[in-house]
């Protein structure tokens, strides 16, 4: 079964800066230095490593794939590179506005991070 | 559509708060509420009816719900313990600073604030929090046992972190703490536990003082800079967010969130782990598991075990309806035993790897010193039961001070011996 990947919207005029997002995906998420707002980190889909058991959410089902490798489907680099150009992580808050087209993301990572995040900043939209 | 609930009969009100049976677990009768009626009319000990919501799905859905109130000042808002109508109003005072505001105030004031707060700026303050724990299990191996851990460990952590995060002057470390324990020792009588907290209050008011002439660099003293900047800042409309006695307000909600909820968390959790050795073990030999059975803790005691709320307007939930202008508890307790979400939820499992309790709240007033508290757990824990692994009680588990008349559940006092 291959491992699905979604894109994880964020709305940072909802977010209170809780940082649940950053504790059970660190890989995806980060908070800006500025406002504390959530960042999607730009690259999260190419660095989405297996998260280990525990760090997610009971509610997520365990992941049925080790690795993203293969499963990912073909996009255009180009694009995302364009819409997130490489930033240090506090200025990237900045450039991306709000429900700004984010990264393809680990379904199951994305839900837990959708599910935890308590001002219901983030959502879930098919690639 | 369910009809419109008629209260039942006054006799047949359940008494709130409801009695413990086992000191780690809620009210044994939430369990039967969430299965049979999950959002249940009681009596509070002020005289006023509020509805206990008692499912995790219930708690976390009204604490999204806009048409829900986190108003302090609403003259329905719940109240847990009966309070002097001075209570009422220093209640008041530090939920205007914020965590009685709705959105969009809200929004705008804790803006100002998670900067403070971030996952990456907390960790800055992890070698602080280290050097103290440091320092105190020095201190209790060098001393006499049995030991209170209370006094010698769950309270003065995170004192000496607040005093850190305000800016409060080492010079004044001592005064400060002193005062911030005595304020919350039961043990104390009334009149001296509110003397030190008038004292603590009017400190603060002098050093915000200070801090306005001279602004530091520490939480106070940055959001004195942010504020007037926000205040000449012409998209913010020339409001100045936290004003002299809302910055007061705030350094004490900051006091009363941060010091005491983090010492009871501290002292059940040790006490938890003291009695289920078998869980105790397993984050000890294994030092990467100790983030996750901290959430594990804050789960299993939830040492919040409810938080007031008004509903603004009608509200369908759990099979009734809710009345505009009626209180809500909102159960974090009984929510973090919810079966449905939580297998096996009456047992401590440090590798359950759950995250989604609601220990913190859940909403927009989720607790915005979550991840400090989670670094003083990880901390103390880490260090205390490595460095004295032979830690035990000192006397039985039922013999413990459990503050079964606060609304923050917890420990008086902790003796302990190795």
């Amino acid at each position: 079964m291959s491992r699905n990947l979604v894109r994880v919207l964020a709305d940072r005029d909802r977010c209170v800066g809780a940082g649940q997002c950053v504790l059970s995906a660190p890989d995806v998420f980060d908070q800006s230095d500025q406002d504390g707002r959530v960042l999607i980190l730009p690259h999260a889909a190419a660095i989405v490593p297996p998260q280990s058991e525990g760090s997610l959410g009971a509610t997520v089902p365990p992941d049925s794939e080790g690795l993203l490798g293969a499963a990912a489907p073909p996009r255009s680099k180009g694009l995302l590179d364009a819409t997130f150009p490489s930033h240090p992580k506090g200025l990237l808050g900045a450039t991306v506005p709000p429900d700004s087209e984010g990264p393809l993301v680990d379904e199951a990572i994305a839900r837990a991070a959708v599910d935890l995040c308590p001002s219901r900043a983030l959502s879930l939209a098919r690639p | 559509m369910p009809q419109p609930t008629p209260a039942p009969a006054e006799t047949e009100l359940p008494r709130f708060p409801l009695a413990r049976g086992c000191p780690f677990d809620p009210p044994a009768e939430y369990a039967a509420m969430r299965a049979d009626q999950p959002v249940t009319r009681v009596r509070m000990p002020s005289g006023q009816d509020a509805w206990l919501v008692t499912r995790h799905e219930d708690v976390r859905r009204l604490l999204t719900d806009p048409r829900v109130s986190a108003d302090r000042e609403h003259p329905n808002l719940p109240l847990t313990e009966a309070v002097t109508p001075a209570g009422r109003r220093a209640i008041a005072a530090v939920g205007r600073s914020l965590i009685g505001l709705d959105p969009p105030e809200h929004g705008a004031r804790r803006g100002m604030l998670i900067t403070e707060f971030t996952v990456r700026r907390i960790n800055t303050l992890r070698p602080y929090v280290q050097g103290v724990v440091d320092g105190l299990v020095d201190d209790l191996l060098a001393g006499p046992r049995p030991v209170d851990l209370v006094a010698a460990l769950c309270l003065p952590v995170p004192s000496m972190v607040l005093c850190e995060l305000l800016g409060v002057p080492y010079a004044d470390r001592e005064f400060f703490q002193h005062r911030a324990t005595v304020q919350v020792r039961r043990g104390v009588a009334p009149e001296e536990r509110q003397k030190a907290g008038a004292e603590l209050r009017s400190y603060l008011d002098r050093l915000i003082t200070e801090k306005e002439a001279n602004p530091s660099d520490d939480l106070l003293g940055r959001l004195i800079v942010r504020n007037r900047e926000a205040a000449t800042d012409d998209d913010g409309g020339g409001a100045s967010p936290f004003d002299h006695d809302l910055l007061v307000g705030l350094a004490m909600l900051l006091m009363a969130a941060g010091h005491e909820s983090t010492a009871n968390m501290i002292s059940l959790g040790v006490a938890g782990l003291l009695e289920n050795p078998d869980q105790l073990s397993a984050i000890m030999s294994d030092p990467a598991a100790i983030p996750m059975a901290m959430e594990e803790l804050l789960r299993y005691f939830a040492i919040v075990d409810t938080m007031p709320r008004v509903a603004k307007a009608d509200i369908e939930v759990g099979g009734v309806s809710v009345p505009a202008g009626d209180g809500l508890l909102i159960g974090f307790a009984s929510a973090n035993r919810d079966e449905s979400v939580f297998p096996n939820p009456d047992t401590l499992d440090v590798r359950r790897g759950a995250r989604h309790h609601v220990a913190f709240g859940y909403g927009v007033h989720q607790c915005i010193g979550q991840n400090l508290a989670r670094a003083e757990m990880e901390i103390v824990f880490r260090t205390l039961f490595a460095r004295i692994p032979g830690l035990k009680l000192a006397v039985p588990l039922h013999e413990l001070p459990f503050k079964d008349d606060s609304s923050v559940y917890g420990l008086d006092r902790l003796p302990v011996t190795w």
